[in-house]
C-alpha cells in the first residue's frame, strides 16, 4: 500500500516537472498580474457532484414518465446551472493584481500582506477567497473600484520572504462549481531578525565624548558645510542652501560625528544568530532613545546616523546577513 | 469552509421549505401536513432561542413519530403517495438537523427533487408556474449560502431583496437553453422502468359499482373528465349520452358489471351509415380503464382497446396519462337484434327475494301487455312521471330499497330511477340493464370542444325489444326532462348553480378551461411523435434521433452562449466618462460623414469653429452642444442628469 502511495507521489512530482500547465505558475511573475480566461480553472465542488446526481435523476425520471412539465423543470435547473458556470469564471476574470505591500515585521510575528487588486470591469465581485498555504482571507470586492486586501502570513525566519503562490478562488454563485487561479507575484519582503528579549544595555563606552545629545532646533550653530549623506535632515540649513544653490548643513560646536558603535566583532562570545539578535535589539534601543550610532558588520559598515530610516536600513542589513 | 449557517439564513431556509411543500398540500393527508408544519415551527423557535444543535433525542423522537404517522395515514412508504410523503418527511427532519452550510446545501438539493415530484400529481399550468417560481427561490437560497457573501447584520428581507433578483435574472437567461432542451431532447418512446404506482381508484368519479347516492354525490364535482372535438356538427344535448360502465347484476342494493362477458367479443351491431358522428375524445387521467364514447361506438383509431359485448370500450391499462382516441359512433342503430340465451338470462336476473311490491306492480303490467316491451316501459314511465321528484339530496333508503323508493320516498336521483326502472322491467319479463356514464357536456366556444365533467355523470337504462335490439330508455326524462334537454344538472336545478358559476364568472371558468386544454395540448402531450414533427413547418421532414441530437447540441450551445452573454452583459457597462466620450466620438464621426473633415487631434473648440463655418445655420445649436460637452467632460459639471441629456442630444443631432 505504501509502495503504491510512494509511486503515486513520484508520478505526481514527475508530472509537475514536465507538464507546463501545472508548472507555469511555479515561476514567479512580474506585477501587475491580470487574470484572463485561460488562467482560471473550474471544477465541480463536492456539493456540485451531489447536485448533478440529483438533477440527473430528475431528468431521467421526467423522461421516463414522459412528464413534460417535470421535464421543463429539470431542464431549467440544468440550464441555470450551466449559465452560472460562466458567472463563476467571470467572477475571477478581469481582476488584476497591481501591487503588494507590507509593513516590515520581525521574525515570528505574522506579516500582513496588502494586495491591491484593480477591477477593470466595474462590477462587484462577492465571495472571493484568497489563500496562501494555510492562511486564508475572505474578500469581496465592492462595486467597481480598486481594493486592497489583507492576508496575514506567519513568519519564522529572518531575511527575504517570498510569499509564494497565492490561490484565489470562488464558489459564486451557487457553490456548484468552483473556479480558481494562481498568482505568483515576483515580490519579496524583508523580515527583520527577532531582537533579543532582554539585551544588555547599549555599549556607551565606545563613544569618544560624553553627552551626545539631540540638537534642539534653534540652538546656536557655528558654521556651514556641505551636506553629507549621513547628516540628519534636521540639520540642513534651508535658507542658506537656497541662496547658495547647494545643500548646506549647519555645523555645531560639538561634533556629532562620534556616535555609539554597535560592533559585530566585539560580540565574539555569542553565536551568529545570537549576535544578530543582540545587534537588532540594540538598534531598536538606539532608535528609541534617538541616539545616533554606527553599525559595524562583517561585510560593511553603516553609519553614523540616526532616525527611523537609518534604523530600518540597519535592520535590513542585519536581516540579510548570510 | 463548512461553517455554521447564520440564524437569518435558517429562517430563509424554513420559509423555502414551506413553499416547496405547499405544492403538495392538495394531496397530502392533513395529519402529515400538520406534522410538517409542527416541525417547521419547532425549528424556527429553536433557532430563535438558542444556537445549540437540536438534541439527538428530540431528533430521533420526532423521526419515529413522523414515520409512524406516515405509515398510519398513507399506508406504505412506497408508491407514488407513499414515496413522496416519505421524502417530504425526511426533508422536514433534515431541516431540523441543519446547522452547517453543507447540511443546508444538501437540504436544498433534496428540495429541488421534491418540487419536481409535485408534477407526478398535477401537470396543470398553475402547478408549473408555481414550481418555476420555487426554482428562483431555491437558487436564491444557494446564492445566499455562498461563502463570504453576506454581512452578518443584514436582515432577512434585505438578503431576499439582494438574492432573488439576481437569481431571477439568471433564470431568465437560462430560459432559451431550457426551451431548446425541452424541444429537442430525444424522448423515450417507452419507459425504462414501469409505472411507480398502482392506479388505485383514489379519484372520485364513475365507479364499477352503482349504489344509490354514488352518482348524486358527483353533482358538485366540476373536475373535467374528457373533452370531445367533433368533425362535423355537435350533436344536440338530448343526444349526448356517453357510455361508460354497464351493469347487469343486482343484489338488492348494488349494481355491478358482468365479468363473464368480458371475454366475449363481437356483438352484432347494424347502423345507419348516414347518421354517424366522428369525433376525438381527449381523456383526462382518470386512473380507470373506461373510455366514454358517444352511444354507440362502432370503430376507433386506436388498436389497443377492448370492445365489450355491451358496448363498453375499455383501455388495456388504467389511464394515468391523458389520452386521445378518435371514435366514430352510430346515432341510429340496431344493437344485438338477436339476444343470446346467456345475455337474456343475465338481463332478467333478479335476487330471488325482496321488493315484493315492485314485483307485484310489474306483474300487473305483464298481464296487461304480455310480451310488448315498449308498452310495459311506457307504463313504468307514466308511473314515474305521476308522483316522483328529482332531487339532489335523495333521502336514504331502508330495507327493500326498490320498494322503499317506489312507494315510500319517491324522491331520487338518476341512479334511483334507472335502478328501479330496470328492476321493474326485469320483474315484468323485459330484458334490461343499467348503463352509466355521462350525459351532456358544455360547449366551449373558443376551444371548439365539448367539455364533460364529473357533474355530468348519469345513469340510464337499456331494454331489449324484439326486432329493435337494445333500446335506450332514460327514466330521468320522465321526471326531469330539463336534465336531458338542457344537458346538465345545473339546467335541471337552476338554483343549484352557485353564484360563481353564473354569468361572466362562468365565462371566465370556461376561458380558464380553454387555457387548461391548450396547455394540455401543447405541453403535457408533447410526446415523441409531436417532437418529430416539430420542424415540419420549416420544411424538414420527420426528424430522426440523429438530427434531433445534432439540433440539441447546436442550438443548445447557441442558447447557452446567448444566455450567458445576456446575463453578463451588465458587467461590461462602461463608466459614465466612457459613455460620454463614446457619444462625442460618434457625434464627431457623424459630422465627418456629412462632409466635415475629421482631424483626430483637434479639440472640441476647433471642431466647433469648423462646424460653424460649414453649417452657419445651426451655429447656435452647435455652440450650445459643444459648450455643454466641454463643461461635462473637462469642467465641473457632474450632474448625472445633465450628462445623460447631453448624451441623448449628441446621439440625436
Amino acid at each position: 500500500m505504501s509502495a503504491l502511495l510512494r509511486w503515486w507521489e513520484s508520478l505526481l512530482q514527475a508530472a509537475e516537472k514536465r507538464l507546463p500547465a501545472l508548472t507555469r505558475h511555479r515561476q514567479a511573475e512580474v506585477l501587475p498580474i491580470s487574470l484572463h480566461s485561460r488562467r482560471v480553472y473550474i471544477l465541480p465542488t463536492r456539493f456540485g457532484l451531489f447536485f448533478g446526481l440529483v438533477v440527473f435523476t430528475m431528468v431521467l425520471g421526467s423522461l421516463n414518465f414522459n412528464n413534460n412539465p417535470a421535464m421543463m423543470f429539470a431542464f431549467l435547473v440544468v440550464a441555470i446551472s450551466m449559465v452560472s458556470f460562466h458567472h463563476t469564471v467571470g467572477n475571477l476574470r478581469g481582476l488584476t493584481l497591481q501591487s503588494i505591500r507590507a509593513e516590515p515585521v520581525f521574525a515570528g510575528a505574522p506579516i500582513r500582506l496588502k494586495l491591491s487588486f484593480r477591477e477593470a470591469e466595474h462590477r462587484p465581485r462577492p465571495g472571493l477567497v484568497l489563500e496562501l498555504e494555510s492562511a486564508q482571507s475572505r474578500i469581496a470586492l465592492p462595486d467597481g473600484s480598486d481594493t486592497e486586501v489583507e492576508i496575514e502570513v506567519p513568519t519564522t525566519r529572518r531575511g527575504w520572504l517570498r510569499p509564494g503562490r497565492f490561490r484565489l478562488w470562488t464558489e459564486y454563485p451557487f457553490g456548484i462549481v468552483w473556479a480558481w487561479s494562481y498568482l505568483h507575484p515576483e515580490r519579496q519582503f524583508v523580515v527583520y531578525p527577532k531582537p533579543e528579549s532582554n539585551p544588555p544595555p547599549l555599549p556607551f563606552g565606545n563613544r569618544e565624548d560624553h553627552g551626545t545629545r539631540m540638537r534642539s532646533p534653534g540652538e546656536e550653530w557655528q558654521g556651514l558645510r556641505e551636506y553629507r549623506s549621513s547628516d540628519p535632515p534636521r540639520h540642513i540649513a534651508w535658507k542658506q542652501s537656497a541662496h547658495a544653490d547647494a545643500m548646506l548643513v549647519k555645523e555645531f560646536a560639538d561634533p556629532i560625528s562620534d556616535a555609539i558603535c554597535l560592533d559585530w566583532h566585539e560580540l565574539g562570545a555569542l553565536e551568529h544568530e545570537a549576535r544578530i539578535a543582540r545587534l537588532s535589539a540594540w538598534t531598536l534601543a538606539a532608535q528609541a532613545e534617538g541616539l545616533s550610532f554606527r553599525l559595524r558588520l562583517p561585510n560593511q559598515e553603516l553609519g553614523p546616523g540616526s532616525g527611523d530610516e537609518f534604523s530600518a536600513r540597519c535592520l535590513t542589513e542585519l536581516a540579510l546577513l548570510p | 469552509m463548512n461553517e455554521i449557517v447564520h440564524r437569518r439564513d435558517i429562517l430563509y431556509l424554513t420559509w423555502t421549505m414551506l413553499l416547496v411543500v405547499l405544492a403538495h398540500v392538495h394531496w397530502l393527508p392533513v395529519t402529515l401536513t400538520a406534522a410538517f408544519l409542527c416541525l417547521l415551527v419547532l425549528k424556527l423557535t429553536w433557532t430563535q432561542w438558542t444556537d445549540r444543535p437540536v438534541p439527538l433525542i428530540v431528533r430521533l423522537g420526532t423521526m419515529m413519530l413522523v414515520l409512524a404517522l406516515l405509515v398510519w395515514s398513507v399506508g406504505s412508504p412506497v408508491g407514488r403517495e407513499g414515496g413522496s410523503a416519505l421524502l417530504i418527511c425526511l426533508q422536514a427532519l433534515k431541516l431540523l438537523e441543519t446547522r452547517s452550510r453543507r447540511d443546508a446545501r444538501i437540504l436544498i438539493g433534496v428540495a429541488f427533487f421534491t418540487s419536481m415530484i409535485a408534477f407526478l400529481f398535477s401537470q396543470q399550468i398553475l402547478a408549473t408556474v408555481y414550481a418555476l417560481a420555487v426554482i428562483a427561490v431555491l437558487f436564491g437560497c444557494l446564492f445566499a449560502l455562498t461563502p463570504g457573501f453576506q454581512s452578518q447584520q443584514e436582515s432577512l428581507r434585505a438578503a431576499l431583496k439582494r438574492t432573488l433578483p439576481s437569481a431571477g435574472k439568471l433564470a431568465l437567461a437560462a430560459l432559451p437553453l431550457a426551451g431548446v432542451c425541452f424541444l429537442f431532447f430525444p424522448r423515450l418512446s417507452s419507459p425504462l422502468w414501469g409505472t411507480p404506482w398502482d392506479a388505485r381508484s383514489g379519484k372520485t368519479g364513475i365507479s364499477d359499482r352503482m349504489r344509490p347516492g354514488m352518482i348524486s354525490a358527483l353533482w358538485n364535482d366540476d373536475t373535467p373528465v374528457f373533452r370531445a372535438r367533433f368533425d362535423g356538427p355537435v350533436p344536440p344535448a338530448p343526444m349526448r349520452y356517453w357510455r361508460g360502465p354497464v351493469f347487469w347484476m343486482f343484489d338488492g342494493a348494488t349494481w355491478s358489471g358482468a365479468s363473464r362477458f368480458s371475454y366475449e367479443s363481437g356483438t352484432e351491431l347494424s347502423f345507419d351509415t348516414g347518421q354517424t358522428a366522428a369525433y376525438e375524445v381527449q381523456m383526462e387521467p382518470t386512473e380507470q380503464t373506461w373510455l366514454f364514447p358517444l352511444d354507440v361506438a362502432v370503430r376507433s383509431d386506436a388498436n389497443d382497446l377492448r370492445w365489450l359485448v355491451d358496448g363498453q370500450v375499455l383501455a388495456r391499462r388504467p389511464l394515468i396519462e391523458p389520452r386521445r382516441v378518435k371514435f366514430t359512433s352510430a346515432l341510429r342503430y340496431a344493437f344485438e337484434p338477436v339476444l343470446s340465451a346467456t345475455h337474456r338470462q343475465s338481463a332478467l336476473g333478479l335476487p330471488w327475494r325482496g321488493n315484493p311490491k315492485a314485483r307485484a306492480l310489474a306483474a300487473t303490467w305483464r298481464e296487461k301487455h304480455g310480451q310488448d316491451g315498449m308498452a310495459i316501459a311506457n307504463e313504468a314511465l307514466l308511473f314515474i312521471n305521476a308522483s316522483f321528484e328529482y332531487t339532489l339530496e335523495p333521502p336514504p333508503l331502508r330495507g327493500d330499497q326498490i320498494d322503499d323508493f317506489l312507494f315510500n320516498t319517491q324522491q331520487g336521483f338518476c341512479e334511483h330511477f334507472s335502478s328501479s326502472f330496470v328492476f321493474l322491467m326485469r320483474a315484468a319479463g323485459v330484458p334490461a340493464r343499467v348503463v352509466t356514464g355521462y350525459l351532456g357536456g358544455v360547449y366551449n366556444e373558443s376551444g371548439g370542444y365539448l367539455l364533460v365533467r364529473n357533474s355530468d355523470a348519469h345513469a340510464w337504462a337499456e331494454i331489449w325489444i324484439q326486432g329493435q335490439g337494445w333500446v335506450r330508455i332514460d327514466p330521468t326524462g320522465a321526471v326531469a326532462p330539463d336534465r336531458i334537454n338542457r344537458g346538465s344538472v345545473d339546467a335541471a336545478f337552476p338554483e343549484s348553480q352557485s353564484w360563481f358559476e353564473r354569468g361572466w364568472l362562468g365565462d371566465l371558468a370556461m376561458q380558464s378551461d380553454w387555457i387548461a386544454a391548450k396547455w394540455r395540448d401543447l405541453v403535457i402531450e408533447f410526446n415523441a411523435e409531436r417532437q418529430e414533427q416539430l420542424l415540419q413547418p420549416f420544411g424538414l421532414d420527420r426528424m430522426g434521433r440523429r438530427e434531433m441530437a445534432i439540433g440539441l447540441i447546436a442550438l443548445g450551445t447557441l442558447a447557452l452562449a446567448l444566455g450567458a452573454w445576456w446575463s453578463m452583459r451588465q458587467y461590461r457597462r462602461r463608466s459614465e466618462q466612457d459613455r460620454l466620450a463614446l457619444a462625442y466620438r460618434r457625434f464627431q464621426s457623424r459630422l465627418g460623414k456629412r462632409g466635415l473633415s475629421i482631424e483626430p487631434s483637434e479639440g472640441p473648440t476647433q471642431l466647433l469653429a469648423r462646424a460653424i463655418a460649414k453649417w452657419p445655420e445651426r451655429a447656435e445649436e452647435l455652440r450650445a452642444l459643444i459648450n455643454r460637452y466641454i463643461a461635462c467632460q473637462y469642467g465641473h459639471q457632474q450632474d448625472a442628469d445633465v450628462r445623460d441629456q447631453l448624451i441623448r442630444q449628441l446621439k440625436s443631432f
